[in-house]
């Protein structure tokens, strides 16, 4: 049963892919004229010389000649078979060179952020919900709407305050100094963690306030349900019985905002990493939608449009896992 | 005449309150039952008078904010006469959980929502048995099997993986009454489990009570609102009005000889032709059941009492008299025809 529906789920996500892929490729083709307008004019203003060959090249490569069709067709078979997103303008570099490191870099950014938010909204929302009206409970919902209510640039700079004067810590950058373009070693990797724990932080924080929110609130609709009643009438502690049926089925919703919870994180990730000036995708993607770079704008769009497709099929299996009515196709 | 053995459940003078944001709920007001061994209790009364609070309140297991602030549940399980009162337990402690689910079983009205939509029903009996019970787990998926047989439930090896929304009402409240059973309790209470099923479906689950609780030797309470009910299976009938108890006696005698106002009234409430579905007429009653929040001083039943004696009746809360074995009344005018 489970096999099928995972079976199921990924031939769904195939169309939706496809589409994906079509949308982002009318984004890279809306600004007025093709490409290589935009390359010889931006060349022309920079009085650089113009290579007639090169051009025709470039024109060939991308079939600007034939229909918008074909276009696509090169476009998208260039990136399945070959890893070729095109060439970044702004950089002069493919744009898979440009992106490569700094996607993995938000990705890990993302993850990073979201285990946070989740371990940190959890216990506290299932604590609030269990003792409701408690200080505790109080406590969480003060702080809850204080992480809501601050900006992220705010909480940006009192932690950059914070880590520069008592941790002593170089400010911003997801690396030190030495390390930013030393290869990867034991060194790199704990003074990326030393780092990463800002923009987590900041990014994180108003997610770890909602979240804790909806826990609360999902918990409690379950807490006095009849299913929780027979559980305790049939001796079970509570503890165990709080684990195993109420915060089973309120885990659903919970587990159902992975898919869209990825974009919300990345785009919240642009602000932060704009003012952190972090190694991430988020500037770069500014600076390319800035000038037009399509291409590299394009690609993005596209990398993070299919990302955002594979944590809803991932939220949606963990979703069957959790809740056979799901995998019976009964909800 | 031989001296009757101690019950096995004596409740006296229950208080359980529900401290809302708006007031005070006074739930059940110091209501007296008890129930003997190996017999089928009836507790009756109108919409909210508290029957399944009273349920609840055995087990401990009332929700928030509702507490038993008052009176006594004596459990007797052995019939020594030393019997454990259970209202002075912790209902998060461990004594009451050993008692909940092996001692004294509950099955719930709505099967549906009653059991998890995302267990198995193997699984969520089975956990009643692990739970009160040293055996592998072979022999727990044999005793879930066997009892699943018991209930009636066919192919019960393959109902075992079977989810809640792939059976039929019936076949849910069967898993149900077997996930109760399985660690065969000396108490059975069934919280109205006939209530949201289908008229056919009802019958055939009644004949199984009645079946299991001759094999198994338990006493059952069942709380109820329709007396046609009441009369197929009850041989003690407890009334219920707003909270306390207005009478309790055999069941022949409570329909052949009602002696509180109320329990006439519950009486003539039933339609003739042997209407089974008498439940829903019972608000043919004058009046209506009082606000919770503020229940009427003297008598509960004196506003829409026809005998009711201003002065008396809603001044003075009466007494409650035993008139024979097993049979108590609470209301001035039995009290009177005691003492005369
Ligand atoms: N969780 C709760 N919070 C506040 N009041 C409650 C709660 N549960 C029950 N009550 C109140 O306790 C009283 C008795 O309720 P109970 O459910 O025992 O009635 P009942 O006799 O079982 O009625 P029914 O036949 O409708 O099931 C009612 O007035 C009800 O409003
Ligand atoms: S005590 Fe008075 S009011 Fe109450 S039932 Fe008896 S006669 Fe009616
Ligand atoms: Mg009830």
């Amino acid at each position: 049963m489970m096999t099928q529906f995972v079976i199921r789920r990924v031939l769904y996500m195939i169309p939706t892919l496809i589409a994906v892929s079509i949308v982002t490729f009318l984004v890279i083709q809306a600004p007025p004229g093709d490409y290589l307008t935009t390359v010889v004019a931006r060349l022309e203003a920079e009085g650089q010389y113009v290579d007639r060959g090169q051009l025709d090249a470039l024109r060939e490569r991308y079939g600007l000649d034939e229909s918008v069709w074909v276009q696509y067709w090169r476009w998208i078979t260039g990136i399945v078979l070959h890893g070729d997103f095109g060439q970044s303008l702004v950089y002069s570099a493919p744009v898979s060179d440009v992106i490569q490191e700094r996607l993995g870099l938000t990705i890990l950014l993302s993850v990073t952020t979201l285990a946070f938010v989740w371990a940190v909204a959890i216990p506290i929302g299932m604590y609030s919900a269990v003792r409701r009206y408690s200080v505790g409970d109080y406590a969480a919902t003060f702080v809850g709407f204080i992480g809501l209510a601050i900006p992220n640039f705010l909480i940006a700079l009192i932690l950059l305050y914070v880590s520069y004067r008592y941790l002593g810590q170089s400010v911003g950058g997801l690396f030190s100094p030495e390390f930013v373009d030393a290869r990867w070693n034991l060194g790199k990797v704990l003074d990326l963690l030393a780092h990463l724990w800002i923009p987590v932080v900041i990014i994180g924080t108003a997610g770890t306030a909602g979240m804790i929110r909806v826990v609360r609130a999902n918990l409690l609709d379950e807490l006095n349900r009849p299913y929780v009643v027979t559980a305790r009438a049939k001796g079970l502690p509570e503890r165990r019985l709080l684990i195993k049926y109420p915060s089973r089925i309120a885990a659903s919703p919970i587990v159902s905002t992975v898919g869209w919870l990825l974009p919300s994180l990345i785009s919240a990730e642009i602000i932060v990493s704009v003012v952190l000036s972090l190694p991430t995708t988020g500037p770069v993607m500014l600076r390319a939608l800035e000038s037009q770079d399509m291409y590299l704008a394009g690609s993005f769009l596209l990398v993070l449009s299919v990302l955002t497709v594979v944590g809803t099929l991932i939220s949606d299996i963990l979703l069957a896992r959790l809740d056979p009515r799901i995998r019976y196709g009964r909800r | 005449m031989v001296e009757s053995p101690p019950p096995l459940l004596d409740v006296r003078d229950l208080r359980t309150h529900f401290a809302t944001d708006t007031g005070m709920v006074t739930a059940v007001d110091g209501a007296s039952f008890s129930v003997p061994r190996g017999k089928t209790v009836c507790v009756v009364g109108e919409s909210g008078c508290g029957k399944s609070v009273t349920g609840r309140s055995i087990l401990r297991i009332v929700d928030a904010p509702g507490r038993v602030v008052g009176g006594s549940i004596l459990w007797d399980r052995d019939g020594t006469g030393d019997p454990v009162d259970l209202a002075t337990l912790d209902p998060g402690g461990p004594d009451i959980r050993k008692i909940r689910g092996d001692e004294i079983a509950m099955v719930f009205q709505e099967p549906m929502t009653s059991l998890s939509p995302v267990h198995t029903i193997g699984s969520q009996i089975a956990e009643s048995v692990r739970l009160h019970t040293d055996l592998d787990d072979d022999a727990v998926r044999g005793r879930v099997i066997e009892v699943l047989g018991q209930v009636g439930m066919p192919r019960p090896e393959s109902r075992y993986d079977a989810y809640t929304f792939q059976l039929s009402g019936g076949m849910r409240q069967r898993a149900m009454i077997a996930m109760a059973l399985v660690c065969h309790p000396r108490l059975l209470i069934a919280d109205e489990p006939t209530t949201a099923l289908d008229v056919t479906t009802q019958a055939q689950i009644l004949r199984l009570m009645v079946q299991l609780q001759a094999e198994m030797d338990m006493s059952v309470l069942f709380i109820t609102h329709d007396m046609g009910v009441v009369a197929q299976i009850a041989d003690e009938v407890v009334v219920m009005y707003l909270g306390t108890v207005v009478e309790t006696g055999p069941t022949e005698q409570i329909f052949t000889d009602p002696r509180h106002p109320y329990t006439r009234a519950l009486l003539q409430a039933i339609p003739r032709f042997g209407q089974r579905r008498a439940g829903r007429a019972l608000s043919i009653i004058p009046g209506s059941v009082p606000d919770p929040y503020r229940r009427p001083g003297g008598c509960p039943f004196h506003p829409r009492c026809a005998q009711a004696r201003p002065g008396t009746c809603d001044v003075v809360e009466p007494a409650t008299v035993t008139v024979a074995e097993r049979r108590d009344v609470r209301c001035v005018l039995a009290a009177e025809e005691v003492h005369s």
